[in-house]
């Protein structure tokens, strides 16, 4: 025996309850991948001749870097056993907040985790041309609202995303000026 | 492209599971309402998409992605299989699925329709045009065109989008007593009345546009299901002898191929399916007959819950 039937303003609730309980498995759905799973599959190295070892290659690497940029970099992440990608964070010199993170796929482009990068919102992003090519360029708000700018692209079969604290012509400067050297 | 198609699947897949979660929440147990949120089902996220598109192209931008949206399919490029990301792997056995559930459907009506069909002999015997004549008048409609097709095999079908008319065959008369016949006649006035055909159709052209979606395509099969359970429903509401419709499905079930419950050739399962469809519809026949347990809900609270859903989907790109 079921119990007197329920008004339209309960069934109103009912779906109403539905539709919420919906939205916050589908938030959940969205942040696992992105978060969870990368999270799980990324490590730290102890230096980039570690990445390089591991990877049976040299990486490319920016041949310019301003004078209030710390090398070698505070921390090394990697991506996968291969690795995949790598991503170099350097902090102020006071060992304090990350300034710049380079990351740049090791052989073939993959998508870049986004623990490999503090967190950060997206403000706005659109493509820009680059060195005859296609790159894009985002601008971003950290946790702590600071601004960051990003810039990436891909280059000799590679993908990169260099992201910065310091001004666009400075991250601008930094990306030029990426090489590798031998194999 | 991509994006949009892997989009649509989504948003299928989350309309038709909030929406049949609403419909056993709500105890919603009329086949026509039923039916009206499975079309809804089917027939919305396509229409959705393409507004959205039109107002809201942002959507598919980062800023949207990573902002307010609920869930992005891009967002399973983070998952990687064998260095690729989920994104890129996934779609193509999705769509695949879409368009073979399509295709086997397709392939099925096509090889009915390029069957020759039973010749047309005139119009049906007396004793079958007198009872869709009572049946008519009792339901206040013009009865259609009843015609004997010659074939052994026992048919009864309504044919025609804009004339729907019935065509019967001697074999299927003396298969069924009188309350069969009559209870199988009422089954597909129904379909006549309601215009079942051309909704049959309709469905048919919803899915074709949605080849690629494999919710889509269950959804318009679920659709297609509750056709015939409507019609069910009506036909045992018309003469109150629900038991007589379910005879006369058995009895015509029965002069089909035997089944071969032990052998795993294709043409078996497909037939075990067909047997256990036959069998669901007469649960559903000879059931108890009982009141609803709660009214069914009214339009506007239906609106109000498709609204809500349509919502949802807003936010899932």
């Amino acid at each position: 025996m079921r119990g007197s039937p329920p008004s339209a303003l309960v069934r109103g609730l009912q779906a109403l309850v539905l539709v919420v309980a919906a939205a916050g498995t589908l938030r959940l759905l969205d942040w696992l991948p992105r978060n969870a799973a990368r999270a799980a599959q990324v490590r730290d190295l102890p230096s980039i001749e570690a990445v390089e070892r591991a990877a049976g290659r040299r990486l490319a690497l920016p041949s310019w870097f301003p004078r209030s940029l710390p090398w070698p970099p505070a921390r090394v992440h990697v991506l996968g056993a291969g690795p995949d990608a790598v991503a170099l964070e350097l902090t102020a010199l006071d060992g304090g907040l990350p300034l710049v993170v380079l990351a740049e796929s090791v052989r073939e482009p993959v998508p870049f985790p986004e623990s490999f990068f503090p967190p950060a919102m997206l403000l706005e992003s659109g493509p820009i041309a680059w060195r005859g090519a296609e790159a894009r360029l985002s601008r971003l708000r950290g946790d702590d609202g600071a601004p960051w700018n990003e810039l990436a692209w891909e280059q000799d079969g590679q993908s990169f995303a260099f992201r910065s604290r310091g001004s666009l012509e400075q991250l601008l400067d930094l990306a030029k000026s990426v090489h590798r050297e031998g194999p | 492209m991509a994006e949009h198609l892997n989009e649509a699947v989504a948003q299928s897949l989350v309309a038709a599971l909030v929406a049949e979660a609403l419909v056993r929440l709500w105890g919603v147990d009329s086949p026509h309402q039923r039916l009206a949120w499975r079309v809804a089902t089917l027939i919305g996220p396509l229409v959705l998409l393409v507004a959205f598109e039109l107002l809201a192209p942002a959507r598919h931008g980062d800023g949207f992605g990573f902002g307010p949206a609920l869930f992005s399919t891009r967002h399973l490029r983070a998952l990687t299989l064998w260095g690729t990301g989920v994104d890129r792997l996934w779609p193509w056995p999705v769509w695949g699925l879409g368009a073979l559930l399509l295709g086997r459907d397709l392939l099925t009506l096509l090889s009915e329709r390029a069957r020759p069909q039973p010749p047309e002999l005139g119009p049906a015997p007396e004793v079958v045009t007198s009872v869709v004549a009572r049946l008519c008048e009792a339901r206040n409609m013009a009865p259609p065109r009843v015609v004997e097709v010659r074939s052994t095999e026992p048919l009864l079908l309504c044919v025609g989008v804009r004339e729907p008319r019935l065509l019967v065959s001697r074999a299927l008369i003396e298969l069924l007593d009188e309350g069969e016949l009559e209870a199988a006649l009422a089954h597909e006035l129904s379909h006549v009345s309601r215009r079942d055909v051309r909704w049959g159709w309709l469905l048919l052209g919803a899915r074709v546009l949605q080849a690629f979606n494999p919710v889509a395509q269950v959804l318009g099969r679920m659709s297609a299901h509750e056709l015939e359970r409507r019609a069910d429903a009506d036909a045992a509401q018309w003469t109150g002898r629900p038991a007589a419709l379910a005879s006369a499905v058995l009895k015509v079930y029965g002069e089909g191929p035997a089944v071969g419950w032990g052998e795993q050739t294709l043409g078996d399962r497909l037939e075990q399916a067909r047997a256990w469809a036959v069998e669901d519809r007469c649960r559903n026949l000879l059931a108890r007959p009982r009141q609803p347990a709660w009214a069914p809900p009214g339009p506007a609270l239906s609106t109000m819950a498709a609204l809500a859903i349509g919502a949802l989907l807003f936010f899932v790109t």
